[in-house]
């Protein structure tokens, strides 16, 4: 509780940050509709109307299927929240775990789990969760399966990179010599004192989470069978380019605009936690 | 130089080889007979036979295992399913397609980026440096999936200035490649502007500054080169990610490269050559980063005393 007030502070001290904050509450609600109203996942087709312009009776008008395209914005505001929350719960799960091992024992359970890790890295961002849906197919499951795969990488290296230095501390040989046993020591006592950085990469993960769905869906092989995905929107809004702009121009600005909220939001806690790198800042 | 090579090169196999292991078994793991998968369930059970035989896909799976080693190690990929052509030669045509493109973005993403970093760092903090900064956030925030369809819309649909897709000459490359390039260009100028900051404070500036050096040489000419530095880093990991990494760029704007071939393979179920596409990818880009890794030593002659 002490975390989330501290940071509520900082993102109200930056403007940018509490415009980003009040911008994702408002997507937040958005996605939550279709959680709460399961009646809205009913697109009604209307094919007369297709490719209408945003008109009184469809505010943001018509896509190329007569589906209005209000209606799949907050269908995938919804697709979005799921797969970027499980997603980054699952590679926090995954991820932290194993970079505290790496951090908190050294040696050769280091060498091992360094070693992957840079075998995983070594895949260009996208390759490998491009790979893995087109082998296993798309999907919700496998959709968040495959970016949590590679996702963790993120969280283990910092988390591993924290440990290092932190176990030398007093406070460590203190706990050690106290009684407490290594799982104790690593995530009673280490494990607090990384949140905040993890916070930030978090925050930014979740940025990065929701452009991969999208590209995933862009490219044909995300959530798009069974869910609505602002890529899979924004793939078929291509070929109407020329005579109807506007099916790319909702799902364009409602990515856009989650993501730079996200980005605005981390970088003011990025800022707030680590004023070394003030002058690196994006801002 | 030389030592670098020595104390990298092994890692650089050990990850090549894990790269490669991963993406066997992925490929083994596809749930399914492939024979099925590919012919279709309806096939007969003599013609499933002879497709696993033709494939290699009969032989126990550690056998495979070695034999797909071998044959990577002296560039065999593995053959097509639908014509049984190798691997290698559909993919070749297609990174060369590629390079081409990234090569471009890269290049026109360093011009901007120096030139803004330049001058937000020569205007920092004031407005100027403030608006530059927001320009670079909100670039990085938009993917190349936004930004790709925006410039499509402006510079084809209206004002006709470039072709919409395929390539066509220099005009068909500007937009892929600020498509591309763009968020590059954003992340560098601000990695460029805050080495700058630091530079510009140094006493050798001050020095050439109290020569009477004129401003615009002191910025390009004796700040730059340092500040320069731990931008290169990140270039370098970036150059990787454009050749390897424009899939989407490139499903956009129909360019016939290494990323549009994944796509097309993966719709087809031309999963040898997926596989093969994902190999090449990560191959060049773990070579990537290790050619930053020298370059830096030669650049800077600090880290090669370290």
């Amino acid at each position: 509780m002490k975390l989330v007030s501290r940071f509520l502070k900082i993102i109200l001290s930056d403007k940018w940050a509490t415009v980003g904050a009040i911008c994702l509450t408002i997507w937040i609600c958005i996605a939550l509709v279709p959680m709460f109203f399961p009646a809205i996942k009913d697109i009604p087709t209307t094919l007369p109307l297709r490719l209408s312009v945003p008109n009184a009776a469809a505010w943001l008008g018509m896509d190329g299927n007569g589906n209005s395209i209000a209606l799949l914005i907050i269908n995938g505001a919804y697709t979005s929240l799921i797969v970027s929350f499980w997603t980054v719960l699952a590679s926090v799960c995954i991820g932290v775990p194993i970079g505290a091992a790496a951090g908190y024992f050294g040696g050769f359970t280091d060498l091992i789990i360094s070693r992957f890790i840079d075998i995983l890295l070594a895949f260009p961002p996208l390759i490998l969760p491009i790979a893995m849906t087109a082998f296993f197919g798309g999907g919700l499951f496998n959709v968040v399966a495959a970016l949590s795969i590679t996702g963790w990488v993120g969280y283990a290296r910092l988390v591993r990179g924290q440990f290092l230095s932190l176990r030398e501390r007093e406070f460590v040989t203190a706990a050690r010599s106290l009684g407490a046993g290594h799982v104790r020591v690593m995530f009673k006592h280490i494990l607090p004192n990384t949140l905040s950085p993890l916070a930030v990469q978090a925050t930014f993960a979740l940025a990065g989470v929701i452009i991969a769905e999208a590209g995933l869906s862009f490219l044909g092989l995300g959530v798009s069978q069974s869910h609505v995905s602002w890529g899979g929107m924004l793939n078929e809004a291509r070929a109407f380019l020329v005579e109807a702009p506007h099916l790319a121009f909702f799902p364009s600005l409602a990515l856009f605009s989650v993501v730079s909220s996200l980005n605005f939001v981390g970088e003011a806690l990025r800022l707030a936690f680590d004023p070394k790198s003030l002058n690196e800042n994006l801002r | 130089m030389l030592n670098v090579l020595v104390k990298r090169l092994p890692q650089m196999l050990l990850v090549m080889w894990g790269i490669a292991t991963i993406v066997f078994f992925m490929q083994r793991l596809i749930p399914g007979n492939p024979a099925e998968v590919i012919l279709g369930a309806d096939a007969s059970l003599s013609a499933k036979t002879e497709w696993l035989v033709k494939y290699g896909f009969d032989k126990p799976i550690v056998q495979q295992y070695f034999i797909y080693f071998k044959n990577i190690v002296v560039g065999d990929l593995g053959r097509n399913f639908s014509d049984y052509s190798p691997v290698m030669s559909l993919i070749l045509p297609r990174l060369w397609n590629t390079a081409q493109l990234a090569l471009f973005a890269f290049g026109l993403s360093l011009t901007i980026a120096i030139i803004l970093g330049v001058i937000s760092a020569a205007n920092a903090g004031n407005l100027v440096d403030k608006g530059a900064a927001m320009a670079s956030l909100l670039a990085v925030s938009a993917p190349s999936f936004i930004i790709g369809p925006i410039l499509m819309w402006v510079f084809s649909v209206k004002l006709d200035w470039f072709p919409l897709t395929g390539n066509e000459g220099i005009k068909s490359f500007i937009l892929p490649g600020v498509t591309l390039g763009a968020a590059l260009a954003a992340l560098t100028s601000r990695m460029i502007r805050s080495g700058l900051v630091d530079v510009l404070s140094e006493d050798y500036i001050r020095t050439a500054r109290s020569k009477g050096l004129c401003e615009f040489t002191i910025l390009f000419k004796h700040a730059l080169r340092n500040a320069f530095l731990p931008a290169l880093t990140i270039l370098g990991v970036q150059l990787g990610v454009l050749l390897s990494g424009a899939v989407i760029t490139e499903q956009l704007f129909s360019w016939p490269g290494l990323g549009s071939l994944t796509v097309e393979s993966v719709q087809s179920r031309e999963y040898n050559v997926v596989s093969g596409c994902v190999l090449v990818m990560a191959f060049v880009y773990v070579s990537c980063n290790l050619l930053v890794d020298i370059l830096y030593r030669v650049l800077d002659p600090r880290v090669r005393l370290q």
